[in-house]
């Protein structure tokens, strides 16, 4: 293995080796979430964003170019979260960056993670330090300085791996909230977990080996499945610029399998060679011009299953007639309105207002930017709003304009209220920009209380919170601490009424709570402030017992 | 030589002002079944809410004809005189298509102009009114045209009714979504631009918020704290009085009508129906 530089296969592999590690250790990224709310959670919305990265790096050619720029799209299309927007922002400033150089070596990174930081500034309006933003900016500081004493290409990448983990220990001097949660910064954590994979495979010590195919039975989830996954859906090649055209695969079996060897012996015959596994089990993925010749080669060494010749080019026809079916868009109404909703009462009452397409998710698993996007599509409109309804979506919903022609416009609703708000003043007879400006106002107009369970022990505002405990949330800010869900929804008005005077409570129970039990709560609510006006809707909601507005 | 003015019975002028101000009104029809009632001659607000409760099929309405037009014109003006005639949106009734047909064909009788005023109900009586004041101390044409056109534009008109359904059964309401806000109980806020009707806002929750919405459109409309309010109802007095209540909150000084929402127009905007038409003090 050359260790002054990586070249494109081997970049592959040790991406694979990054998302593998930070696969492995999403659940401990997980549990530093310092809000113990279930929500989108920083290492899964990370691992399925790299996944996605990886997925068509895994089907680029061996160009560095090529497989960096498909790494930056995949990720683009499969970000989720927060923290998946700003790694498809790393991808891409560190695309661009590298550029055209056909290897990498400390240069060349260095130049890529410097990209990689400046992109991911240059996207979040306001930076705040002490989260993956900070990892990635001392990295490249790390690496720029480390670049001048030429290194040798494994040393270099470990000693910038070592500083963001040295950094990463800082992150809760930087930020109070993760101090007082007792916690480093999650998104940070998970980037140094992908780092850590990179190194090592890189450095040919693996924690695990690649783990690329453990039995023949994959898993979907595994991002090795990904990596393989030939699903050719976004492939943008050309028929020109496709040399070899039949995409084929299989599974070899035997004893003593000799991974290097064959993928010296196969890299004569095609591109896009993978070849990955142990002397047991080895899958091999290759674009040749003569799968019989492949073939006839793997059936020399072992037993072969799940052998898959595709025609690439004939795929490429068939897509290109289907995109162009598909972009012919029949319109039919200026503006359409698609909304991130969980909950079947809540998703009737979006329909209701008005909303042409509901994209499940939003509390329990934020949609990925593809996920908007296809939304987005399927409406036959002119112009499209996307309601993201949570903080955490609101940036992927920001990115889907990026992969679409419809022009997209993104009401920042951070909360199901606000989405409803944000509804009942679109007017389908105004032009867009009127419905922006009255939306944006009527989202600023209501005041939003949840009440949920805690996930995890933790500390935060001075409450001291344990794994089970009912805590409610004041415009995503926990308020209050209690043993029972209408305990905690009347602790939380409380706060959230404060002076009001004749208030207007809307309360959208949810999935775990039934009727009888929200209207109590609602007599309760009367009761204790007569003066207000109190609305009571089933939201069917996963996890949170209630979602409340106030206006 | 007079200039005289007239409107019709959608204008939904109180009796008092008609006497006060001669204003001339012809009738459109209202049709109960087989029964074929005017509007203000025949039938009066207060009796066609009480009759809308037993009747089995809705009622719907029809404009007065040309020929009526003719008879109506010839009746009111003497053929030196002018006659202003001021009438619903055409694109809510086919009655100002009507008026013009009969004055052209009675162009050599009369001078008959004909004015589309592109709304409806007290926002045509309102109209009407400051036209039929106007002309006490002035009697230029187009002096009065012109003002005419400045009124078009400064009165504000919102309302809100119980049920988007007559609205739509009638087809007086664009093609909007009817049902938007179903289920959370909300109740839309409309009003008149170019000639239709137009949602503006969809609110929830009791009354009270529907009235403050309607006066804080009104005020927001206005740009002034000083105007002239009428407050129109249909079959609702109670919440008309509670909008009078309200309406210090958002207006200084206030001169207030309440008036009753008439056969022809409930016929569309149905039982419930609140409004507010307002007007700058100079």
């Amino acid at each position: 293995m050359n260790e002054e530089f990586i070249e494109g296969l081997q970049l592959k592999a040790l991406l694979a080796a990054g998302v593998d590690c930070l696969d492995a250790h999403k659940e401990e990224v997980n549990d530093l979430n310092v809000f113990p709310v279930p929500d989108g959670d920083t290492g899964t919305n990370m691992v399925l964003t790299f996944q996605a990265a990886l997925k068509e790096a895994q089907q680029a050619s061996n160009e560095v170019k090529d497989i960096l720029e498909r790494a930056a799209r995949g990720s683009l299309m499969g970000a989720r979260g927060n923290s998946g927007v700003i790694l498809s922002q790393f991808f891409r400033g560190f695309a661009r960056a590298v550029g055209d150089a056909g290897k990498l070596g400390p240069a060349e990174i260095s130049r890529g993670i410097d990209g990689a930081a400046k992109m991911a500034y240059q996207a979040i309006r306001k930076p705040v330090e002490g989260t993956i933003l900070t990892i990635v900016r001392e990295a490249a500081a790390k690496a720029r300085e480390l670049q001048k004493q030429d290194m040798p290409l494994g040393e270099f990448l470990e000693q910038v791996y070592l500083h963001t983990v040295e950094v990463l220990e800082k992150t809760p001097e930087m930020l109070p909230t993760l101090k007082q949660a007792g916690v480093v910064d999650a998104g940070g954590k998970g980037l140094c977990y992908f780092i850590q994979g990179f190194v090592e495979a890189l450095k040919g010590k693996t924690t695990r080996p690649l783990q690329v195919v453990e039995s023949t039975e994959l898993r979907p989830a595994d991002p090795v499945e990904a990596q393989f996954a030939s699903s050719y859906e976004e492939a943008e090649l050309e028929p020109e610029s496709i040399t070899f055209q039949y995409c084929t695969e299989f599974i070899l079996k035997g004893k003593d399998l000799p991974v290097e060897t064959i993928k010296e012996d196969l890299a004569t015959h095609g591109d896009s060679l993978l070849v990955v596994g142990d002397e047991r089990v080895v899958k091999i993925h290759i674009h040749t011009n003569n799968p019989g010749l492949v073939l006839d080669y793997g059936v020399r060494l072992g037993e072969m299953t799940e052998i898959k010749i595709d025609n690439m080019v004939e795929q490429h026809r068939q897509r290109q007639a289907k995109l162009r079916r598909a972009s012919i868009k029949p319109v039919d109404k200026k503006i359409g309105i698609a909304a991130v909703v969980a909950g079947d009462g809540l998703q009737k009452i979006f329909r209701d207002l008005g909303a042409d397409e509901i994209i499940e998710g939003g509390q329990t698993m934020n949609p990925s930017t593809e996920d908007l996007c296809r939304a987005v599509n399927k409406i036959r409109a002119a112009q499209v709003i996307i309601l993201p309804n949570n903080r955490n979506v609101i940036m992927a919903a920001g990115q889907v304009q990026a992969l679409t022609k419809t022009p997209v416009t993104v009401i920042p609703s951070k909360t199901i209220p606000q989405g409803i708000n944000a509804l009942m003043a679109y007017n389908p007879e105004e032009k867009m920009k009127k419905n922006r400006e009255a939306m944006i106002k009527a989202v600023e107009s209501v005041a939003t209380g949840e009440v949920t369970f805690a996930v995890r022990d933790t500390s935060y505002n001075g409450l001291e919170i344990r794994a089970g405990d009912i805590i409610g949330l004041q415009e995503g800010d926990i308020v209050c601490v209690a043993k029972k869900p209408s305990e905690a929804l009347l602790e939380l008005l409380g706060k959230m009424i404060e002076k009001k005077e004749s208030p207007f409570i809307t309360i959208y129970y949810g999935h775990d709570i039934d009727q009888e039990e929200a209207e109590k709560a609602q007599a309760e609510i009367m009761k204790k402030y007569p003066r207000a006006e109190v609305e009571v809707y089933h939201g069917g909601q996963p996890y949170y017992f209630y979602i409340v507005s106030v206006e | 030589m007079l200039i005289r003015i007239a409107t019709d019975s959608t204008a939904d002028l109180p009796l008092k002002y008609i006497d006060r101000y001669q204003i001339a009104v012809i009738p459109l029809n209202l049709h109960f079944g087989e029964d074929i009632l005017k509007d203000g001659e025949e039938i009066w607000a207060e009796e066609y809410y009480r009759r809308l409760t037993m009747e089995a099929f809705p009622p719907f309405t029809s404009q007065p004809s040309p020929h009526e037009f003719q008879e109506f014109y010839r009746k009111i003006a003497g053929p030196e005189d002018t006659i202003i005639s001021i009438h619903i949106s055409g694109k809510l009734s086919e009655t100002v298509k009507s008026a013009r047909l009969a004055a052209e064909q009675l162009q050599k009788e009369r001078r008959v102009v004909v004015v589309d005023s592109e709304t409806v109900s007290m926002a045509l009586g309102l109209m009407v009114l400051e036209v039929a004041k106007t002309l006490e101390h002035e009697q230029d044409l187009e002096k009065i045209l012109d003002r005419i056109a400045w009124l078009k534009k400064n009165i504000a008109v919102f309302f809100t009714v119980e049920s988007l359904e007559h609205l739509s059964r009638t087809g007086r309401i664009g093609d909007f979504s009817v049902e938007a806000g179903h289920f959370l109980h909300s109740k839309p806020i409309l009003s008149i631009e170019n000639g239709l009707v137009v949602p503006v806002d969809k609110v929830r929750g009791n009354l009270g918020r529907i009235h403050r919405r309607l006066l804080q459109l009104a005020r927001e409309r206005l740009g002034s704290a000083r105007a002239k309010i009428i407050i129109l109802h249909g079959d609702a007095l109670e919440d008309a009085k509670k909008i009078e209540e309200l309406s210090k909150e958002f207006f200084m000084e206030t001169e207030i009508t309440i008036a009753t929402i008439g056969p022809v127009v409930g016929v569309h905007a149905g039982p419930g129906a609140l409004g507010l038409v307002a007007l700058p003090l100079p």
